[in-house]
């Protein structure tokens, strides 16, 4: 479970020598299993909303807890293990453009310290799971878009996470290919075993998963939470 | 607890070093320079030191008895009681028969010089050599006690080298200090360059770094690539320094041969005598500067 609890985060400004709120007052609980859009214009704070669940930045008041962990007072050396619970799939994909498909997915579960033997034999599974098989062998460079997205999934999906992010997972596709793309996440969800947290400012899209939460953020703060239209109907 | 292969993070390390390219060798290159300097200025002050020590045996205090011929058992008491004052680590005795034989032994070439001199017409004197230890003061205190004639009457001179002696721990100080600040001011450019280079190195792969902190590396598993790689490049640094040691040591050594000739007026230690101290000086020195300066530049750029 994620659970914000007045979470509010600012950023200090040396050179205006002024303080900037990205994220202001925020609560939010999701349940675990559950598939959430998280939309919102440039700036209305969903990218740091990211960065704090992935403990990349630490809040500046508030408590936010997810799984158990409580972001704000985990001890260093707890961080890795907690990271390696999320899949984190970015918008330009970061994929190594000097490895292949293949190793690009081989690298997570490197990185977690997986035995050779637990590579050979989860990588392919993960890759015929994601239908690019295929291409294990082809560098990113070689592979279209979608494909790229598909491998940059995998690679988030390796390593079995309880809650995956996708940040702009539909930025750089063409509109089929973003259709393909988002409910291939959706689906990744719809067992109910893992969240899923889809960051996107394409609302358009989002509208074809009506039965799926939607929280809509501006100027750092929760305007539209679908589970409790009430909060901002109007939104 | 993660297990991590070994093979593949040295992969990494090595693929790492090979991928900076330029950045790699130029930082090799002004390693080993660092290096190389340090090593001159280590092999100055040793050869310094040598020479300087060798010059004379500065803690001695040389006794000379009177003429009149001492007997056994006043020799043996004046031993006694040499031995019994504070600070003296030893005591030498040398008869006035082999003082002789030991001048004739060092004019050998020259033989005619001492050959009028026999038992009967022994110009020399008995002689107490005096070895001590402690601080100046001891040493002025000893002295002291050795030259007054109430207590030592049978000595008719008393000789120390103590001036010369500070004299010279002056200038070892003094030339310790000069190479010194040198060296260290160079170790200080060493870590400094290796921070950078580890700098450089982390900014260059600063996405990869990003993407291993999302999918939960550990610190110590970004950061070993790292510093394998800086110690990597700390050893070959440290084996091409050890290599330009060598020749231009033996280089040196032949031509100061050549030129100072069997005077032995310098003494150098041949490099076959000192190497495995060159060796593991540059060694120790170039890890030393890599490990510290990787460890500065990744707990400052590195973070989890």
């Amino acid at each position: 479970m994620i659970e914000f609890r007045h979470v509010t985060k600012t950023y200090r400004s040396a050179a205006r020598d002024t303080t900037v709120t990205a994220l202001n007052d925020i609560n939010l609980k999701i349940d675990d299993g559950e598939v959430v859009f998280l939309v919102g214009s440039n700036g209305a704070g969903k990218t740091t909303l990211m960065r704090l669940l992935t403990r990349m930045e630490v809040p500046t008041s508030g408590s936010l807890v997810v799984n158990g962990y409580d972001l704000r007072r985990i001890k260093k050396r707890r961080i890795p293990e907690y990271r390696s619970q999320i899949g984190m799939d970015f918008q330009d994909f970061k994929l190594f453009s000097k490895y292949t498909v293949y190793e690009n997915v081989a690298f997570a579960m490197r990185v977690l310290g997986k035995s050779s033997k637990a590579i050979k034999t989860t990588v392919p599974l993960v890759l015929s799971m994601l239908d690019i098989s295929a291409r294990a062998n082809h560098f990113p460079l070689e592979i279209s878009g979608g494909e790229q997205q598909r491998t940059a999934l995998a690679r988030a999906l390796v390593n079995n996470p309880k809650i995956l992010i996708a940040d702009e997972p539909t930025a750089n596709l063409s509109p089929s290919m973003s259709r393909e793309v988002m409910d291939l996440l959706v689906s990744l969800g719809d067992n109910g075993k893992r969240t899923v947290l889809i960051i996107t400012h394409d609302v358009k899209l989002i509208s074809n998963y009506e039965n799926k939460r939607v929280v809509k953020f501006e100027r750092g703060r929760i305007v539209y939470d679908s589970k409790h239209a009430e909060v901002g109907a109007d939104a | 607890m993660r297990k991590y292969s070994f093979s593949y993070l040295m992969s990494r390390s090595f693929k790492g070093f090979s991928r900076n390219g330029l950045m790699s060798l130029a930082s090799v290159l002004i390693l080993t320079s660092c290096l190389f300097i340090s090593g001159c200025f280590g092999l100055i002050i040793y050869n310094l030191y040598i020479n300087l020590n060798s010059l004379n045996e500065l803690n001695e205090i040389v006794c000379m008895c009177n003429y009149e011929k001492l007997s056994d058992e006043e020799l043996d008491s004046l031993y006694n009681r040499l031995v019994k004052l504070p600070h003296v680590d030893s005591v030498k005795f040398t008869s006035r028969e082999e003082a002789l034989e030991n001048m004739r032994e060092k004019y050998a070439q020259h033989p005619q010089v001492l050959d009028r001199f026999n038992e009967e017409n022994n110009p020399f004197f008995e002689i107490y050599t005096i070895t001590y230890s402690g601080t100046d003061q001891d040493a002025v205190n000893l002295l002291f006690e050795l030259k007054n004639k109430k207590e030592f009457p049978e000595f008719r001179a008393v000789e120390d080298k103590l001036e010369t002696a500070n004299t010279l721990e002056k200038l070892k100080n003094t030339i310790l200090w000069i190479f010194g600040s040198f060296m260290l001011v160079l170790i200080f450019i060493s870590v400094v360059i290796i921070m950078n280079t580890v700098r450089m190195a982390i900014n260059s792969r600063s996405e990869e770094i990003e993407i291993m902190r999302y999918i939960g590396a550990t610190g110590w598993f970004i950061s070993f690539p790292f510093m394998v790689e800086s110690l990597f490049t700390g050893l070959i640094a440290a084996v091409i320094a050890f290599l330009l040691h060598l020749i231009t040591y033996n280089y040196l050594f032949g031509l100061l041969a050549a030129n100072t000739g069997a005077s032995g007026i310098i003494k150098i230690v041949p490099f076959s005598d000192i190497w495995y101290f060159v060796a593991l000086g540059v060694l120790a020195l170039s890890f030393l500067t890599c490990y510290i300066g990787s460890k500065i530049s990744l707990s400052k750029h590195i973070k989890v």
